[in-house]
């Protein structure tokens, strides 16, 4: 997200400012919809339906809206989605090791590849999402307006990977 | 694993090309698996469903030929969304000569964009295999393979639908 950062900066400094005049909910309240949406969802149809909601109570909240109120919202929720797909990823992994370190004991070693292979494609996704934003942002000619895409691409894929490991490769 | 599921489609292609038009069920009725803004689609159970409405009444050598029929049908999809979405790009860079805000042009993105895809593809693919119960591995990556090149497809088409947009602008 490097490309992001100056005008992430200059929005932060500008939305700090206007934040601080007003009483808007927090940005900590507006992430916590995210892991709160999500834990009352039993299906992954369901829970697509949480992506958005934090960006959208946020800028509601603030009662204007502007390209950088918007960026700020995004990014408050982009970032609840990114620890929720950590923590989603860790349990993951965990669960892989387990099941390697059960194949191993039952000399199968060549079934012990799960914490490698989600390891694998872990790192695969990342570097495949940050070339799909930035090529959302190339496509508006970058400035805030392709920070917008690409904050937006991020908030999407992050939260979508987060709801495929989640229930797309649940314990077997 | 991608060798053997290559070697695998061509060892079944060929005494079964003809087999393949005894197929009814056509593999295009999934276009209506595409998501829209209004309507929210699990791409899985909606591909499942077909691969299941296509295997009833058939024996399991032909009832496999479901799932190599969809898979052919959206990597063929694929394929082409993928050159619409490079010539488009080559000409966007052609026509105008011009950089992108990245310094590169528009096709040397989608080329990465695209290799990054194909990388992380092969990599949850085989990931989705390895997890599955090993009697439904063989399923496992078809279903995910027949998912990966549906998905590359809408993914494609909407890119090539913004690079559109963006062309007509003034």
């Amino acid at each position: 997200m490097n490309h992001l950062t100056p005008f992430i900066l200059v929005a932060s400094i500008l939305f700090a400012n206007a934040a601080s005049t007003q009483e808007a909910g927090s940005d900590a309240q507006y992430a916590e919809a995210v892991p709160g949406c999500f834990e009352r969802s039993e299906t992954a149809e369901v829970v697509r339906t949480c992506i958005g909601g934090g960006t959208m109570a946020c800028i509601k909240a603030h009662e204007w809206d502007s390209k950088i109120v918007r960026l700020h919202c995004m990014g408050v929720e982009a970032e609840a989605w990114d620890v929720l797909l950590n923590e989603i990823y860790q349990q993951r992994q965990a669960e892989a090791k387990r099941d390697d370190a059960e194949n191993l004991a039952n000399d199968l070693p060549e079934h012990a590849v799960l914490s490698e292979q989600l390891r694998a494609a872990q790192r695969a996704w990342i570097s495949f999402r940050d070339k799909e934003c930035r090529w959302a942002a190339t496509l508006v000619n970058g400035g805030v307006v392709g920070d917008l895409f690409s904050m937006e691409c991020h908030l999407d894929m992050t939260a979508r990977r987060a709801i495929e490991l989640k229930f797309k490769y649940r314990e077997q | 694993m991608l060798a053997r599921a290559v070697i695998f489609v061509f060892g079944m292609l060929l005494p079964m090309g003809a087999l393949a038009q005894t197929i009814s069920a056509d593999p295009s009725a999934t276009q209506a698996c595409v998501p829209t803004s209004e309507v929210a689609i699990d791409i899985g159970t909606c591909l499942t469903s077909w691969v299941a409405a296509c295997e009833k009444g058939r024996n399991r050598s032909e009832a496999q030929l479901c799932w190599w029929s969809l898979l052919t049908y959206w990597e063929a999809e694929a394929l082409r969304a993928g050159d619409e979405l490079r010539q488009a790009a080559e000409n966007w860079d052609n026509r105008l000569s011009v950089q992108t805000g990245w310094g590169q042009p528009l096709l040397d993105h989608v080329l990465d964009m695209d290799q990054a895809w194909r990388d992380y593809q092969i990599r949850r693919c085989r990931f989705a295999q390895a997890i599955a119960p090993v009697v439904e591995r063989d399923d496992a990556y078809l279903l995910c393979s027949a998912e990966r090149a549906f998905e590359q497809t809408i993914f494609y088409r909407g890119q090539l639908a913004l690079l559109r947009q963006k062309t007509e602008e003034p």
